[in-house]
């Protein structure tokens, strides 16, 4: 996830996506999806969808046995969404 | 089939309907929308197959509660509907914002602009700020 934070940070640094610099429009759009698919995750691990291998992941939970590591991948991979749809947009003259 | 798969066939019908039926921003009939998802899929492939690879996954899925069908790294097919979901829903919210909170530059950006997407792109502002389709929710 650090990776993937660091590898699109060109994209708001250099080519100027625009999304870090409207921190207010960013919070509001991640909002409801963030708890539309942690609700997701937390049913599917209790329903025994998915289960995390005890060695790979910190061992940190969140309430409803959600590994800490989930809602990062939550936070950081819309945002990587957003960077990667405003580059598109930005370098294509919108 | 499993449950994980019904899970994801809805929604990645409800986040299709919230932005043909509520949002109408006009996402799907730029060709911005869809370039990015195709970056977005290629790097997809390359974390969840990172997550999901049977040599040593970090994640491991009851396989009754999906298709079955694992792609590229072992990746569950569901997994591709999930993301897109999530990360369409993400935008599709984005742009629904752009006219009240954006710095500006989306909107007015997509006026001077004559190129394809012009139209859609206006209409993704009115679409933000028309009370009837934007405060719905």
């Amino acid at each position: 996830m650090g990776l993937c934070v660091l590898g699109t940070l060109p994209l708001e640094l250099v080519l100027g996506a625009r999304v870090y610099r409207q921190p207010r429009r960013l919070f509001l759009a991640m909002l409801v999806p963030l708890c539309v698919f942690v609700v997701w995750d937390v049913l599917a691990i209790s329903w025994g969808h998915w289960t995390y291998t005890p060695r790979y992941v910190s061992g940190w939970d969140l309430p409803g046995s959600l590994p800490v590591e989930e809602l990062v991948f939550f936070l950081v991979i819309p945002v990587c969404g957003l960077l990667t749809l405003e580059t598109v947009r930005k370098l294509r003259g919108r | 089939m499993g449950t994980y798969t019904l899970l994801t066939l809805i929604g990645v019908v409800l986040v299709i309907a919230y932005e043909l039926v509520v949002a109408r921003t006009g996402i799907f009939r730029t060709g911005s929308y869809w370039i990015a998802m195709g970056i977005i899929g290629f790097f997809q492939i390359l974390v969840d197959g990172w997550l999901t690879k049977l040599s040593s996954p970090i994640v491991n899925y009851d396989p009754d509660s999906f298709s079955g069908i694992r792609v590229f790294f072992d990746s569950p097919l569901e997994d591709f509907g999930f993301g897109f979901a999530m990360v369409t829903l993400t935008m599709v919210m984005w742009d629904q914002l752009g006219a009240r909170f954006g710095d500006g530059s989306t909107v007015s950006a997509s006026v001077v602009d004559a190129g394809e997407t012009d139209d859609h792109e206006l209409d993704a502002a009115r679409g933000a700020t028309d009370p009837s389709s934007g405060q719905s929710t």
